[in-house]
């Protein structure tokens, strides 16, 4: 450290400014916005009937908790993580048969097309008819959203495997097989990973809207019940822990997501 | 010297939807064992279509083609224009790659490959990842790769031309003192006809396409030792002036 020049120190120092400046910033517009909201209620600016507050809406957190808000959040949670696991994982195996079959991919096309485009909520309906109302047809929804995003873009990491590489390893004579355990699977890593992490988000909006559509339990079932009852507290705290539920699992998957990737680069 | 490699009229159509192209036409030639032989013609005559065809990578549309070696299978090994080092790999497991397709990994096979590593200056590395190699060191890792499958011919396709003129020059020197130190046949494509002269044996000039055998010059260089010496040679700018009439007569 005592090796840098002074200019360097100096550079160091404006970094770390900067970052703090930064970090200063971010931390006073999340403040400043409930300090705002806060005030406007308790000064009658705005309804806090309409808009609730943030005092409320603890208020009312303190009492959901009482009233088995876990169970809610464990619902919904359970929910999303079941639609996108299966919904990726039957993803990924449906794209690595079209992988392995470019005839399959070709037949197949113009159907992924019209389900890709297909707003997959319209099935909603449908689904609940055949799979039967609650926690089921929930599931089922955010498995069609996520199913869909995840064949077309791992499929896309697939297919943007350089060429070259998978002609090195036909010179050593490799199958199919081999190419893909050692070329085609490794080398799309990083693009299979930022799908997932496309996918966490696609789930929890297949898992709200689904219990929007139909549910008992649930953060989705909370706001749309909160909503009815014209009870704004009930709302603006389901969508705190909402806010925060999905933040968490984001990270997760973007610290993840680096792990991979620092792997893949070599150390 | 017997003939490792013998082509006998190869010929090859590409086909597309809009009709068909006839990339190659009897091509006729014969490489012996631990010769090093550079074909070179106009771009897009089909240098690297050969290479495919001995490598087996395409089907060939006629002719035949015979590759002898001693005793057991003959075995090909191809050298791309880049490296393809995995990154995901050591430089160790990226060597091993060939061995691990073909399912010939074991005590031998490993000695042999680790010999490899440390015979060129590779050992202390072998354990790093091939982003902390030079250009020069990752193309030696990826010669190393195609020798560990123990090849009787050696196909090397523009393999220095992803690299800058002053790494290209040592890396081809590297190369070819390896290749001749491990007594391998070889067969270098390339568009340089500097990098030819410098490097082998004969020379085989290909016409435009469709790409017949046009001439093969032997090359013969006073006080031969490594293609950078071998550019210095006398003779060296007359072979020159020779291929780059003939090549351009081909345009």
């Amino acid at each position: 450290m005592s090796n840098f020049s002074q200019e360097h120190l100096n550079y160091l120092k404006k970094l770390k400014r900067r970052n703090l400046l930064k970090t200063l910033l971010q931390i006073s517009i999340f403040v400043v916005f409930f300090a705002l909201w806060e005030i406007f209620a308790a000064t009658g600016i705005i309804n806090s009937f309409i808009f609730s507050s943030p005092s409320r809406s603890l208020k009312m957190l303190g009492t959901l908790f009482q009233t088995g808000l876990i169970k809610h959040i464990g619902i919904t949670l359970f929910e999303t993580i079941a639609g996108f696991l299966l919904g990726s994982v039957l993803g990924f195996i449906i794209a690595v048969l079209l992988w392995w079959s470019p005839l399959l991919k070709d037949v197949l096309d113009p159907y992924l097309v019209i389900l890709n485009s297909l707003p997959k909520i319209a099935l909603g309906p449908i689904i609940i008819v055949w799979v039967g109302a609650g926690i089921s047809s929930i599931i089922t929804v955010t498995l069609l959203i996520s199913i869909v995003v995840a064949i077309i873009g791992v499929l896309n990491g697939f297919n943007e495997v350089e060429q070259a590489k998978l002609t090195l390893l036909k010179t050593f004579g490799a199958t199919k097989t081999q190419l893909f355990f050692k070329v085609v699977f490794p080398a799309s890593i990083p693009t299979t990973v930022s799908v997932l992490k496309l996918n966490i988000g696609m789930s929890w909006v297949g898992v709200i809207v689904g219990e929007f559509l139909n549910s008992k339990a649930g953060l989705g079932y909370l706001i749309v019940y909160g909503g009815q009852i014209f009870k704004m507290d009930i709302v603006m705290a389901s969508t705190l822990i909402l806010c925060l539920l999905s933040a968490v699992m984001y990270f997760a998957v973007v610290s993840f997501e680096k792990a991979v990737i620092k792997k893949q680069k070599g150390n | 010297m017997a003939a490792v490699v013998t082509l006998k009229n190869i010929s090859k159509f590409y086909h597309t939807e809009n009709g068909e192209t006839e990339a190659l036409r009897n091509v006729d030639f014969t490489v012996d064992e631990k010769e090093f032989v550079s074909i070179i013609g106009p771009s897009g005559c089909g240098k690297s279509t050969v290479l495919s065809i001995i490598a087996g990578l395409e089907e060939k549309s006629g002719g035949t083609i015979n590759i002898k070696s001693k005793g057991e299978n003959s075995r090909i090994g191809y050298m791309l224009q880049q490296d393809h080092l995995f990154p995901w790999l050591t430089v160790r497991q990226n060597a091993f790659l060939g061995l691990d397709i073909r399912k010939e990994r074991n005590f031998e096979s490993e000695n042999r490959v680790d010999m490899l590593l440390d015979r060129y200056g590779l050992n202390e590395f072998k354990n790093k990842y091939p982003c902390e190699l030079s250009g020069g060191m990752r193309q030696r890792a990826a010669l190393i790769r195609t020798l560990a499958i123990n090849p009787s011919v050696l196909l090397l396709d523009e393999p220095f031309s992803a690299l800058d003129y002053q790494t290209r020059l040592s890396v081809s020197d590297d190369i070819h003192s390896i290749i001749k130190e491990e007594n391998k046949t070889a067969i270098l494509v390339t568009h340089d006809i500097s990098e030819a002269i410098s490097m082998s044996d004969r020379i085989i000039v290909l016409s435009k396409r469709p790409a017949i055998v046009k001439n093969i010059y032997n090359i013969k260089l006073s006080g031969e030792t490594s293609p950078i010496m071998r550019r210095k040679a006398p003779e060296f700018s007359s072979y020159f002036q020779a291929l780059w009439e003939e090549l351009n007569s081909l345009e």
